[in-house]
């Protein structure tokens, strides 16, 4: 008896550990929260294939800011800083529908979405901030995001999207300001007027107008309220589907011209041959001459650059590079103050 | 200061150097790869020279100052095949804008001269 009396204890010790290690890595079981009459908002299925294009997002508030990512098994996952950039909570949310707040290294809610809600980069930031800032025993669902009853106050959104995409939304006193840049370059913005219900926005080269409420009626006004979060979903969705419009349009007219040099029989047979690779990027800083008389200038110029090896530094420096760019850029000099195709060279469309 | 280096034509130098830089920066590219904003550029620097360029050497200034402004933001964008071309260019348009800007001053400020002449 004595030896099995002496098993007990650890065995006892054993599934007390393993109790409360569980405790430990749960945390808080699952709970259900209250749901109020805040509806959810359905913002469709095209909001939600333009948003999973982003790969993170920071929501500045007024006393911190959150960073939310969407991992490569759709999770997402959002780091909550105060304003001094410590991490203070984490959010953690599945596709299946459960989300876990952590506070500095605590789990203080595990619980599971309100049915219905589609989780998004913003959401995700904002759930945290209300989740971070508000008693976990006094939140219910207010539409998408489970809080106090006090609204969250966004001040500022940057949204990273693949394909070199990023958007800035900023909320002023009397309307939310969205700018869309791609690798860089500002190609886009919109402004929102909340009191007035108003939507102006301006895409260069592809759109540019107003939505009021009476512009709307016909389509029976505006189906949800705008929010921080869905401008830049929006502006992206102006670029890219007016960009694949325009694009259609660019296919669809007479090809773009561009000017090479006036083969021989012998050159048109070694050519068919042996492609040439020839330069069709227009004039470089000069982009708004690239559909006047100018433009064989600038391609006439690049072929030649091509051909024999030149630099930007040939136009002050001729021993840089080979002799013959200083005959390029004469010939572009002149080509310039004549505007018309230089001597021997024919346009063709692009391939 | 005397002579081209007082203080306001300075003034007005350093307003073209931030003209530049301001029309960089509100179109997030160069200001000749698009056409409206080149009219834009073209416009701004016509009304700044109307409100600025009081005489000759202010004019001057101002289209000095824009034009350092752009050469340096040129440079700084990587120049490109065509740099001198895009320089020369530039001045031309800078200048135009900034002489249809001088022009109508110094008639409004003539055809001041010319009343306040005939009053006496």
């Amino acid at each position: 008896m004595r030896p099995r009396t002496r098993r007990v204890g650890p065995v006892v010790v054993a599934v007390l550990l393993a109790a409360t290690s569980i405790f430990h890595a749960q945390g808080v079981r699952p709970a259900q929260m209250r749901i109020t009459a805040d509806p959810l908002t359905n913002w469709g299925s095209t909001f939600h294939a333009l948003e999973q294009k982003a790969g993170r997002i920071t929501t500045r508030f007024a006393d911190g800011s959150a960073v939310a990512e969407r991992g490569m098994d759709g999770h997402i996952r959002t780091w909550l800083y105060n304003t001094a950039g410590n991490e203070i909570a984490t959010l953690h949310a599945e596709q299946g529908g459960s989300m876990r707040l952590d506070v500095l290294g605590t789990t203080t809610l595990n619980t599971v979405r309100r049915p219905g809600l589609i989780p998004t980069l913003s959401w995700a930031n904002e759930q945290t901030y209300a989740l971070a800032k508000d008693n976990a025993s006094s939140v219910m669902w207010h539409g998408e995001v489970l809080r106090g009853r006090q609204e969250i106050a966004i001040q500022q959104i940057e949204v990273e999207f693949e394909g070199g995409f990023a958007a800035k939304t900023i909320r002023y006193p009397t309307l939310y300001y969205t700018e869309l840049a791609l690798n860089g370059t500002r190609v886009g913005r919109m402004r929102y007027h909340p009191k007035e219900r108003e939507l102006t926005f301006e895409f260069p080269g592809l759109t540019k107008g107003v939505f009021t409420p009476e512009m709307l009626k016909v389509v029976g006004g505006w189906k949800f309220t705008p929010t921080m979060a869905w401008m830049h979903v929006q502006a992206l969705a102006f670029y890219q589907f007016h960009s694949a419009v325009r694009a259609k349009q660019v296919a669809q007219a007479k090809p773009n011209w561009v000017v090479r040099p006036e083969l021989n029989w012998f050159q048109k047979a070694w050519d068919a041959v042996f492609p040439t690779v020839q330069a069709q990027d227009g004039c470089t800083y000069l982009h708004w001459l690239d559909n006047t008389i100018y433009r064989p200038c600038c391609d006439a110029h690049d072929n030649c650059y091509i051909t024999n090896g030149c630099g930007m530094y040939s136009w002050f420096w001729p021993f840089a590079y080979s002799w013959q760019c200083i005959p390029c850029n004469i010939r572009a000099f002149v080509c310039f103050q004549a505007g018309n195709v230089p001597e021997n060279h024919v346009w063709v469309p692009t391939p | 200061m005397s002579g081209f280096l007082r203080r306001s034509h300075v003034l007005v130098f350093l307003l073209g150097i931030s003209f530049a830089i301001g029309l960089q920066l509100y179109f997030g590219g160069w200001w000749l790869d698009a056409s409206e904003r080149v009219r834009a550029g073209f416009v701004g620097v016509t009304v700044l020279a109307f409100l600025t360029a009081s005489s000759l050497a202010h004019a001057a200034a101002l289209w000095l100052g824009v034009n350092v402004g752009l050469t340096g933001v040129l440079v700084w964008l990587g120049g490109g095949n065509l740099w001198p071309i895009v320089i020369l260019l530039e001045g031309g348009i800078t200048g135009a804008g900034v002489g249809i800007g001088w022009a109508p001053r110094q008639l409004v400020v003539l055809l001041a001269q010319i009343k306040k002449g005939r009053a006496r």
